[in-house]
């Protein structure tokens, strides 16, 4: 009995200190979860703040205080930002009144601004891209055990011999335009491939190269891929560095050097294979102008009816990156593409599922929304 | 044969690791040795710079010499613009002559390239929108009636639609639902496809897989 009334008293107790720290209000502190540290979390609620009283905000570091925040929201949340992450902080709320005297007094802390070890909001992406490493490895794996992938026609692909023929057949050059950006830049990268893959069929047919970059790096990239290329063609002596040449880093600048060089020389093919920008139209236009076979591919969407309208075959987005295992066709670069399609599958079917859902469960589709746009 | 091909695809396969580590960990440890290599890159850009400038040098020395005859003009002129624009940069960039340079050579010059578009874009369209298909004549009419939908004439022409029953014929929201949705998925579809490219293509380079660019196979 003694203890049944001991319990009840308890509960009691437990129950008036919080209703009266409710009616006091509450102020809270903690440190952001999944972040790269330095931050906390500020909470308030103050039911009985007054018209003239003013909530201020104290962040105490080493022993001293500093105001952060000072208005008369009766409750609230902020982030305070670009704390040391070796230190803990503690933080003071006040109510203060007309006169300047203290209503009220809550404290919170100390909270210990740490870093997390992965950022919860970006799961999905790994998620996401440990099932596209997974397809595109199984399905490398599964050519080299012998199975055979086939791969749709390219006509811009299948053209590059045809350019490079025609080119060799009236005497004149080929120039290939990398693109505008470094080599940092996938398509950039993607395009020097291709390059690869250009120069042995010049080296073969001894036909003319001419490799204007707007950057140093690709030039010496490019200058690597195109000599091995000749040297596998069997043709070193063939092979000068300066059909590899740096023009300038400014885009205008580049744009009117390689218009002046398809003006002057007149190349017969021309290749344009990488990221442009606003110079992809002026480009293709002078390079139709001039009569030259040109084959264009590019990832940027906005560059693409610009290509379309004006070249001879345009590799669009993803068929860039496909260009490789295309014209090398080696089976496990065969398998990657496979691999590659299978993710883009995996994707759709995300899509449609997502798509149905948000049609017919709409909070769904609003967690799905919210998931997506926390990723950051 | 290690320092030209292993060791190449390794110090690529670890930048990768790091990059991609640096996006899913936010301790400050990994953000650093992620910025320390972005830094890295810079530096090596910049002493690669130097190759560039050098090699536009020798390359118009050589054409302004032994070049064709009527093209050795254009390769002067880009030898004493890179050596003038240089020594002007000497001075500072805030000199008299440096301001100059861009202010009254650059500046026009590269507006004047950028203004070509204008003509260009004009003389795409004619061929593109030449109604040779079904599919071509499709292009034809959505492209007038975008250009339509956004100058004040389309305004005109179909402004007693707006606000009735029939606002759906308001040309400026035909164009805006032709922009927002069938050009906008249009769009995304090459953007997901690209993405999933580079995804594939990163890979392949982190694994070893795609060496062309080291000049392997």
């Amino acid at each position: 009995m003694k203890r049944l009334l001991f319990t009840v008293i308890l509960i009691s107790a437990a129950f008036f200190s919080l209703s009266a720290q409710e009616s006091e209000g509450t102020f809270t502190a903690e440190d952001v979860k999944y972040d790269s540290g330095g931050s906390v979390d500020l909470a308030w609620n103050l039911p009985g703040l007054e018209e003239s009283q003013t909530l201020e905000i104290y962040r105490v570091f080493n022993g001293s205080e500093g105001k952060i925040i000072q208005n008369k929201d009766l409750s609230g949340r902020f982030t305070d930002r670009n704390l040391n992450l070796k230190g803990s902080y503690s933080y003071v709320l006040r109510v203060m009144n007309e006169d300047g005297t203290v209503a009220k007094e809550i404290a919170a802390g100390p909270v210990l601004p740490v870093a997390s070890w992965f950022s919860m909001k970006r799961a999905i992406v790994l998620a996401a891209l440990i099932i596209i490493f997974y397809l595109i490895t199984h399905y490398i794996r599964a050519s080299r055990r012998g199975i055979e992938f086939t791969i749709r026609k390219i006509p811009a692909l299948e053209s590059v011999d045809e350019a490079i023929g025609r080119a060799t057949e009236m005497g004149k050059p080929i120039l290939f335009v990398p693109g505008i950006m470094d080599i940092d830049d996938v398509q950039t990268v993607a395009g020097i491939i291709i390059l690869g893959e250009v120069a042995s069929k010049t080296a073969a047919y001894d036909a003319t190269l001419n490799v204007p970059v707007s950057r140093s790096m690709v030039m010496s990239t490019a200058r690597e891929t195109v000599k091995e290329s000749y040297l596998k063609a069997g043709r070193p002596d063939a092979f000068n560095e300066n059909m590899i040449h740096y023009l300038t880093d400014d885009q205008f600048g580049y744009v009117s050097g390689v218009d002046g060089i398809m003006a002057r020389e007149k190349p017969a093919a021309i290749f344009m294979l990488g990221t442009f920008y606003a110079e992809s139209l002026i480009l293709a236009e002078t390079g139709n102008s001039i009569g030259a076979i040109q084959i264009a591919g590019t990832a940027m969407p906005s560059q693409l009816p610009f290509f379309i309208a004006a070249c001879d075959y345009t590799l669009i987005g993803e068929e860039l990156y496909a260009a490789s295992a295309y014209l090398s066709g080696q089976p496990h670069m065969l398998g990657a593409l496979k691999g590659q399609d299978m993710a883009k599958l995996f994707i759709m079917t995300i899509l449609i599922i997502g798509t149905v859902l948000t049609l017919l469960f709409p909070p769904v589709g609003a967690w799905i929304i919210n998931v997506f746009s926390n990723i950051g | 044969m290690f320092w030209k091909r292993q060791f190449p695809i390794l110090i690529t396969a670890f930048v990768a690791v790091v990059m991609i580590a640096a996006y899913f960990i936010p301790k400050p440890g990994i953000a650093d040795t992620r910025d320390n290599l972005q830094v890295w890159f810079q530096i090596v850009v910049m002493f690669t710079m130097i190759l560039g400038l050098l090699n536009l040098l020798f390359v118009s020395w050589h054409k302004a010499r032994k070049g064709r005859k009527e093209d050795r003009f254009y390769n002067w002129v880009t030898i004493f613009s890179l050596l003038g624009t240089i020594v002007a940069g000497f001075f500072g960039i805030n000199s008299p002559a440096f301001d100059f340079i861009f202010n009254n050579i650059y500046t026009p010059l590269s507006a004047t390239i950028f203004s070509l578009l204008a003509f260009y874009v004009a003389s795409a369209s004619f061929r593109a929108f030449r109604a040779k298909s079904i599919m071509a004549t499709i292009l034809l009419i959505t492209a007038f009636i975008v250009m339509l939908g956004r100058v004040p004439l389309g305004d005109w022409i179909s402004g007693w639609a707006q606000g009735t029953s029939l606002g759906f014929l308001y040309l400026p929201n035909i164009t805006n639902w032709i922009m927002e949705v069938m050009n906008m998925a249009g769009q995304r579809a090459v953007l997901m496809g690209a993405a999933l490219g580079l995804i594939a293509t990163g890979i392949k380079i982190i694994l070893g897989i795609e060496r062309s660019y080291l000049g392997g196979e």
